[in-house]
C-alpha cells in the first residue's frame, strides 16, 4: 500500500517563506498547515490549524491539549490522518515546515540538529515531496534583526546555521527567494510541480487573502504583496565581519549569491 | 577533540525535548552517543535521536534516571565503560549491583568503580564490604555515600539541588580514595562520606562547583588515571551550577577527558554546556 502524499517547505526564518507559501497554498489549494515542528507542537498545533471543518479522528482528539511537555507526542499521528483525509476528499496537503529551530539556535532550541527534524519523523509515514527555498544570508540577518529576534541570536552561529541549512538546501535542490519574487508566476508554478501540486490561475490575489498563513507579513516590509524588495541598510562593519567568516563564504557559494 | 569519549545519555521521559538537544550538542561536536530509550516512551523524536552518529539502545523494564539494568546495557554497549552507576533506592545493595554485572558477562576489569549515589539509607544498605569489587585483583569498588539525610537536615530547600552535585564531589573522593585503597590491596571504601564531611563544605552554597572542579582536575591528573580505566561523570546539575563550572574552566572537562577519561555518562545539563563553550 502506498503512503499518503505530503507536499512540503522548507525555508529559515525571515527568509520570503511566507511569502512563498501563500502563493503555493492560493495556487494548489492545498489544505496548509504552517509552521509544523514536532517539538512545537503547542504553538501551531495542525488540529488546531486543520480547523472544525476538517475533523480529526477522535481518537487523536482524546490526546487533548497540547502544552510544551507533550509537544512531540502525536504530531505525526496526527499528520498522517490529515493526510489521510486529505486523500480520501482528493485534496492535497502542504506543510511548512518550521525548520529554522533545526539549523539556527533560538530561544527554544539552544542545539540546533542541522537536520530535517519533521522529515526524519514523517518519511517513515507519508510520501513527501520538498522544496526548499534560500535567501541571502545577509539580508536575512538584516530582516532578523529588526524583528528583534537578532538579541537572542549570536551572528556566527546564525552563519553556522545558514551555511548548514545551505548544504542541505544543495543536496535537494533549491529555490531563491530573490528569483522567486522577481518571477512569482513562473516560480509559483515550478514550485507547485516539484511538489506534485495542482496550479491554478489567478493565485497571487488570492495569496494575499489567505488567513491560515501563519507569521503573516502584514506589517512589515511587502505585507501580503509578492514585491522585490531592496536591501535594508546595513554597517560597512557588519558585512566586513560576514565576509570574514567562512560559513558565510560557503553559503553565499554555494546558493549562488554575490558575496 | 573528544578522543575516545563516548557520550552515554539515559533518557528520562520527563526531559526528552531538553535532552534532544543535549544530544544535538555532543553529536555536532563528533561525539558517539549512545542513547537508551526506555520501554513505552512515545515520542515522535524518536527517529531524530537514531540519526547518525546515534545509537538508541531499547531499555527493557526500566524507568529511572539510574537503573541498573539500563546503565549496563547502555555501558556493554560501549564497551569502554568501566563504572557502574546506581540508585539504591532502585537496586539497593551495592554487591548486587557488582554480581549482577559479573553475571550478566561484563568484564571484571571493566569494573572499577560503583557508585551509589543519593544514598538515604546508607547503614541499611551497606552492612558490610562487598566482595567482589577487586574482581581477579583487577578492578576496584568504591561506593559513595551521599549523606541525602544530613543534606536535608542542613538545607532543606536546598539540598534538592545541590544533592546531585554534591554526589558528583563524593564521587570524585572515592575515586581518589580508591585509587589509593587499591594501592594497600583493599578495594573498598567504607563511609566516604567521613572524607567529604570533614570540612562539613557549606552543602548549598555557591562554593560547590569551586569544590568539584579541582576533585576532577585531581582525579584527572593522577599518574594512575590511565591504568584505572574510565571515569564516568555523574550528575544533574541545574544550569546555574553548570555554567559557573565552564566559566571557572571551559572547556577543560573534554580537554583533560582525553588524558583519562574514555567514557562520559550523564543525564542532562553539563556536557551540553561544555559544548557550547567548546564548540563555539
Amino acid at each position: 500500500m502506498s503512503l499518503p502524499q505530503a507536499a512540503v517547505l522548507h525555508h529559515l526564518a525571515r527568509s520570503g517563506g511566507t511569502v512563498i507559501t501563500r502563493c503555493v497554498a492560493a495556487a494548489s489549494s492545498a489544505v496548509l498547515l504552517s509552521e509544523i515542528h514536532p517539538l512545537m507542537g503547542h504553538w501551531h498545533d495542525p488540529r488546531t490549524q486543520v480547523g472544525q471543518g476538517f475533523p480529526l479522528d477522535e481518537n487523536e482528539r482524546s490526546l487533548g491539549p497540547r502544552s510544551p511537555a507533550n509537544a512531540h507526542c502525536g504530531m505525526v499521528a496526527d499528520i498522517v490522518a490529515i493526510a489521510n483525509a486529505c486523500a480520501q476528499r482528493g485534496a492535497a496537503l502542504l506543510l511548512r515546515d518550521w525548520n529554522h529551530i533545526d539549523f539556527v539556535p533560538n530561544f527554544m532550541v539552544s542545539q540546533p540538529s542541522y537536520r530535517l527534524t519533521l522529515v526524519d519523523v514523517l518519511k517513515p509515514h507519508l510520501a513527501l515531496h520538498q522544496v526548499v527555498s534560500v535567501r541571502h544570508p545577509l539580508d536575512q540577518w538584516l530582516s532578523t534583526i529588526v524583528m528583534a529576534k537578532a538579541e537572542r541570536t549570536d551572528l556566527d552561529r546564525f552563519l553556522m546555521g545558514c551555511r548548514k541549512f545551505a548544504e542541505t538546501a544543495t543536496a535537494m535542490g533549491f529555490v531563491r527567494y530573490e528569483d522567486f519574487v522577481a518571477d512569482p508566476e513562473a516560480w509559483t508554478q515550478e514550485i507547485c510541480r516539484r511538489l506534485g501540486l495542482p496550479c491554478e490561475a489567478g493565485f497571487l490575489e488570492r495569496a494575499g487573502q489567505l488567513t491560515n498563513v501563519t507569521r503573516d507579513t502584514t506589517g512589515i516590509r511587502g505585507a501580503a504583496q509578492v514585491t522585490v524588495l531592496s536591501r535594508r541598510p546595513h554597517s560597512p562593519q557588519l558585512l566586513a565581519h560576514m565576509r570574514a567568516n567562512a560559513d558565510y563564504q560557503a553559503t553565499v557559494e554555494m546558493l549562488g549569491y554575490a558575496p | 577533540m573528544g578522543g575516545d569519549v563516548t557520550v552515554i545519555c539515559a533518557l528520562a521521559p520527563e526531559y526528552v525535548y531538553r535532552q534532544w538537544e543535549a544530544v544535538n550538542g555532543w553529536r555536532n561536536a563528533g561525539l558517539p552517543v549512545v542513547v537508551g530509550w526506555p520501554t513505552g516512551l512515545e515520542s515522535d523524536l524518536r527517529p531524530c535521536f537514531a540519526s547518525p552518529g546515534t545509537t538508541v539502545v531499547e531499555q527493557s523494564g526500566a524507568s529511572g534516571w539510574f537503573d541498573l539494568e539500563r546503565l549496563t546495557t547502555l555501558a556493554r554497549h560501549v564497551k569502554t565503560a568501566r563504572v557502574l552507576a546506581t540508585r539504591p533506592d532502585i537496586i539497593p545493595d551495592p554487591r548486587h549491583c557488582a554480581s549482577h554485572w559479573l553475571d550478566d558477562g561484563g568484564d571484571p576489569a571493566g569494573l572499577s568503580l560503583l557508585l551509589t549515589n543519593e544514598v538515604t539509607q546508607t547503614e541499611e544498605l551497606l552492612p558490610h564490604p562487598p566482595d567482589v569489587g577487586d574482581a581477579g585483583g583487577r578492578g576496584a569498588v568504591g561506593a559513595v555515600l551521599a549523606p541525602a539525610r544530613w543534606l536535608a537536615e542542613t538545607d532543606p530547600g536546598g539540598a534538592e539541588l545541590t544533592r546531585p552535585l554534591w554526589g558528583e564531589w563524593l564521587a570524585c573522593q572515592a575515586l581518589l580514595q580508591a585509587r589509593s585503597a587499591r594501592t594497600v590491596g583493599n578495594n573498598w571504601l567504607w563511609h566516604v562520606d567521613d572524607v567529604a564531611l570533614g570540612s562539613r563544605s557549606p552543602v548549598a552554597d555557591s562554593h560547590w562547583p569551586a569544590s568539584v572542579l579541582p576533585a576532577w582536575r585531581q582525579i584527572l591528573a593522577h599518574p594512575q588515571a590511565s591504568r584505572l580505566g574510565d571515569v564516568v561523570y555523574l550528575g544533574g546539575v541545574i544550569d546555574k551550577i553548570a555554567r559557573r563550572m565552564v566559566a571557572e574552566g571551559p572547556g577543560t572537562y573534554l580537554a583533560e577527558a582525553d588524558a583519562g577519561v574514555r567514557a562520559c555518562l550523564l543525564y542532562n545539563r553539563v556536557l551540553n554546556h561544555v559544548h557550547r563553550q567548546v564548540v563555539s
